[in-house]
């Protein structure tokens, strides 16, 4: 499917030729789009197998994906401008306004392009209903994230179905839609299962982590980080003292290699790992239950093995 | 009773043992779970170091 990303690189880059007439929003918008380009598309290539396995044999998908994949920009831009850590990004780079105008132009020009990809009137308007449907949820379960709002495992799965999964989603239905046929409610089904697997992956990841991303050091809410509060032993309790803020990132900062073995020793890793592999064994079976999907497989799975950045 | 099983394989290395060949009955575990936790444990013993991120 890695063939098909300099299409989709193209049609990103004339919809900002063609809209985006002010010479600083295109120049910072091109700047942004070469940093894309440079990791994944996984989402655009979503958008493309899914047409695909639901009878789409057209061009018109390579557009389409240019419109998800134009979101999935801005959504990256506005999370790392909320987080403040990605210091490296080209878009943390520049003057925060000029990144915060580019994100929100980046919305509207989505939109468009997603209306432009066909000229069949039922098409352009199921797409935009179910485009506005799951962007919606995701900005509601966004916002939840970033309010380190789930105080539970059931309200964090919730969160994530919403952030994640939505997005997802709207990757796969575009193509869905786009091949002329209805949404389908196991492609939403295993997209929610492939979100929520992939979300507890990298939750792993920041867990172990120890700088301004690491989930334990931002006291944030996650899967791993309960189970790891509820499994502490006397001796942990540094942990807990940090957590509920009566100890300082510098009275712990040293504390590295403790935690690390304190994730292991509680089984926090292996709960991560079992967790994740769950979800993904599901999105599996109700892959293999879908009978369009079965020439696709291999395929699908190489998009979601690629390395995530 | 995932968590709980779980925290048993960690404090007990002989249960960890009989969990990775397959020997330890895992009473409350669903077979989703199961699945998933005899995954995770197989990839460890193949790959001799932590739990896999990855699925493949």
């Amino acid at each position: 499917m890695n063939k098909c990303n300099p299409l989709i690189g193209q049609k990103m880059r004339e919809q900002v030729s063609r809209w985006f007439t002010a010479e600083p929003l295109a120049r910072f918008t091109g700047m942004f789009i070469d940093d894309k380009l440079r990791e994944s598309i996984k989402f655009g290539q979503l958008t493309v197998i899914h047409y695909k396995m639901f009878g789409g044999s057209g061009d018109e998908v390579y557009a389409a994906a240019a419109a998800v994949e134009l979101f999935i920009l801005a959504s990256d831009i506005l999370d790392d401008l909320q987080d403040q850590d990605a210091p490296a990004k080209p878009w943390m780079q520049v003057p925060q306004s000029a990144a915060i105008h580019v994100a929100s132009s980046l919305l509207m020009l989505s939109q468009q392009a997603m209306m432009e990809c066909t000229t069949d009137n039922k098409v352009r308007i199921a797409l935009a209903e179910m485009m506005n449907t799951q962007l919606l949820q995701a900005a509601n379960g966004q916002m939840l994230d970033i309010m380190n709002f789930a105080m539970d495992e059931q309200s964090y799965l919730e969160v994530v179905k919403q952030k994640s999964s939505a997005l997802l989603t709207f990757a796969c239905m575009t193509g869905v839609i786009l091949a002329g046929q209805p949404q389908q409610s196991i492609v939403a089904d295993y997209a929610a299962e492939i979100g929520t697997a992939a979300q507890l992956r990298n939750d792993l990841r920041d867990l172990l982590r120890w700088d301004e991303k690491s989930d334990f050091l931002q006291r944030k809410h996650t899967l791993l980080t309960m189970y790891l509060l509820e499994s502490l032993a006397e001796g942990d309790r540094w942990i807990l003292d940090y957590f509920e803020g009566r100890l300082s990132i510098e009275d712990i900062e040293s504390n590295r290699e403790r935690f690390a073995e304190t994730c292991e020793r509680t089984g926090t890793i292996l709960y991560g790992s079992v967790m994740s592999r769950m979800h993904y064994n599901r999105f599996v079976e109700l892959l293999d239950s879908l009978q369009e999907a079965s020439p696709w497989k291999t395929s699908f799975l190489q998009i979601l093995n690629q390395e995530i950045a | 009773m995932l968590k709980e099983t779980i925290r048993q394989l960690v404090n007990s290395t002989e249960k960890m043992s009989m969990a990775m060949g397959g020997q330890l009955q895992l009473a409350g575990v669903s077979a989703a779970e199961q699945k998933a936790l005899l995954g995770e444990l197989n990839n460890k013993k193949e790959k001799n170091s932590g739990y896999a991120y990855m699925w493949g």
